[in-house]
């Protein structure tokens, strides 16, 4: 099992991803609760903690430690890929943005960097139904 | 047509498409990836144009060093220069602050939300960079809209054309009327002097038509906002001495060079300098995150697509355009509506900045040299309008609305291409056709 995890959340993540990261943990691991903002205000700050609380929430009911990290960046891929390497993570954790037509094909995919570029085992979740 | 005129207007294509899909390549005989990005691309169809022989080194020298009042390197300092103030201004919560001191000031009315939402975008929009206020005001409507219980596409919509249309306004407003207006010699008062009123009634008929389109989605009551704006800036004094050089910038901008004996670029470098040193002393280490979001990439994207349109320009393809544009050139009303629905469309389908290169060297070409200088004007601001209005119809029109639906995209919000373009195509003609219009009248009063 893994030691280190970052779990990456956005507005558009679902309760399943979390679901998924809490059964890949043991009692032991660290959870990063990462969230990539463009601005790291007060209001910034306060904003994301109450619209995440529920996650941090799931694995305190589960006995895991979890803590929510706000990183500054416009740049969200590279920032959790340099986050990771800064805690030394051993697993990153993300869902999957189904995207459609020309704005699918065109579109960055964030989890697709992931992959090519993390240093440590991506797990990427697609809720069951969801388009790739 | 010979070869290599096939091999510039495909390679022309090819770099478009690198540019919007930004593929992951792999490097072969290693296990890592290289990324070519939008800022990237137009190199790689540079490096196959060299390879090809479509191209010289002297094609590739006039790209960068330009011609017939366009000098590339100029624009690139003043668009990264001016990128740099708004930048660091964004970096201290200024635009967060601002964005939800108008949505407080709304109280407890969607309706009077929806303008001065609107109110505030055109001023951002009007004195700073259009993708800065994109990236920062779309966050911030989303939030506030989602916390006052409304829908966010009327809000959203209305913000991202509202950028596109006043962006037209002011010569610093967006870099696709940098590089019409030098190749006009239009300067900063002139530039307004002919795009502001365009500017204005086109944004005011793209609020009432989006009003008209929206009303039934923007309630009269909502939730007042409870944010406190104060908790968005992150750095007062830093806020009021980026807001101090903004606004000297531009003032300084707005001289006619004559008196200060300074070019444009020369102008926004020095403020740029400025802001630069103040960012060292007071951020310290903070300083690389603030140039890490200046817009860098535009320097290798501008340069290559200024060499790969100067191919075009060498086997025929501008010409080719010019010609075309001529034989309609001996009616102002015609050349200025076909200008600016050409072009927008156009920018649509390849993005604003190579469409505006590339009709900037057709309306300097010989084959255009004829045409009188009513329609010249009225063809390059037809060209400066068509460029920001593109956009809107099509979202490829701009990186920034790549940028804005995958920023919504991460929020849960998705917009489809079909669903923006049906506003798009609902709206954008009508606005367009007021903007002309307005043009049309201000060169028979003024021309």
């Amino acid at each position: 099992m893994y030691k280190k995890m970052v779990l990456c959340i956005t507005d558009a993540t679902p309760e399943d991803v979390i679901k998924i990261a809490v059964k890949l943990c043991e009692k032991t691991t660290q959870v990063y609760v990462l969230n990539v903002v463009h601005n790291l205000s007060d209001f910034v700050k306060k904003d994301v903690s109450e619209r995440f609380s529920w996650v941090t929430k799931l694995f305190k009911n589960a006995k895991i430690k979890s803590s929510l990290e706000l990183v500054e960046s416009t740049d969200v891929k590279t920032a959790i890929i340099s986050f990771a390497k800064k805690k030394s993570c051993d697993v990153i954790v993300t869902g999957t943005i189904p995207k459609k037509g020309v704005a699918g094909y065109l579109s960055e995919s964030v989890s697709d960097y992931l992959v090519k570029n993390a240093p440590c085992t991506v797990v990427l979740v697609r809720k069951a139904g969801q388009p790739v | 047509m010979d070869i290599f005129s096939i091999v510039s207007i495909l390679t022309f294509i090819f770099t478009i498409f690198l540019a919007f899909k930004q593929p992951m390549v792999k490097i072969p005989f290693t296990s890592r990836y290289v990324k070519i990005s939008h800022g990237w691309a137009p190199l790689v169809g540079v490096a196959i144009l060299l390879a090809t022989f479509t191209i010289n080194l002297n094609t590739v020298a006039g790209g960068i060093v330009g011609s017939g009042g366009v000098k590339p390197w100029a624009i690139i300092i003043l668009i990264v220069s001016l990128s740099y103030v708004c930048v660091s201004l964004d970096h201290t919560g200024f635009f967060e602050y601002i964005s939800l001191k108008v949505a407080r000031a709304s109280k407890n009315s969607g309706r009077r939300l929806f303008l001065y939402f609107f109110l505030i975008t055109t001023l951002l929009t009007l004195f700073t960079d259009n993708d800065i206020v994109i990236l920062t005001m779309t966050l911030i409507i989303f939030y506030v809209t989602k916390n006052a219980g409304m829908n966010p596409i009327p809000f959203l919509f209305m913000q991202f054309f509202t950028v596109n249309i006043f962006g037209t306004a002011l010569y610093i407003g967006n870099p696709t009327n940098i590089i019409a207006a030098d190749a006009y010699g239009l300067g900063f008062v002139e530039f307004a002097k002919w795009m502001l009123l365009p500017a204005l009634l086109a944004g005011l008929t793209c609020l009432a038509l989006f009003w008209f389109l929206f009303r039934k989605d923007v309630p009269k009551k909502i939730k007042p906002s409870k944010a406190e704006p104060r908790s968005a800036l992150k750095d007062r004094n830093g806020a009021i001495f980026g807001i101090t050089v903004l606004v000297l910038t531009i003032v300084f901008m707005s001289m006619p060079t004559s008196w200060t004996g300074v070019p444009l670029w020369g102008i926004a470098l020095f403020f740029c300098g400025i802001m630069l040193v103040h960012d060292a002393i007071a951020y310290r280490s903070k300083i690389s995150m603030i140039l890490s979001r200046v817009p860098w990439e535009v320097v290798p994207f501008l340069i290559g697509l200024f060499i790969i349109v100067e191919s075009l320009a060498v086997t025929g393809w501008t010409d080719l355009l010019a010609s075309q544009l001529a034989k309609i050139s001996g009616s102002t009303i015609v050349v200025v509506l076909g200008v600016c629905f050409l072009s927008s469309l156009m920018a649509g389908c390849m993005n604003n900045h190579p469409m505006s290169i590339f009709f900037v060297r057709a309306l300097q070409g010989p084959a255009f040299a004829t045409a009188s200088q009513t329609a010249k004007l009225g063809s390059t601001l037809a060209l400066i309008t068509g460029a920001s209005f593109g956009p809107n119809m099509i979202l490829m029109g701009s990186l920034a609305g790549i940028m804005w639906m995958k920023i919504l995209g991460d929020k849960g919000c998705n917009i489809t291409f079909s669903q923006f373009s049906k506003q798009g195509f609902r709206v954008m003609p009508i606005v367009a056709g007021v903007a002309c219009l307005t043009i049309l009248v201000e060169l028979a009063l003024m021309g």
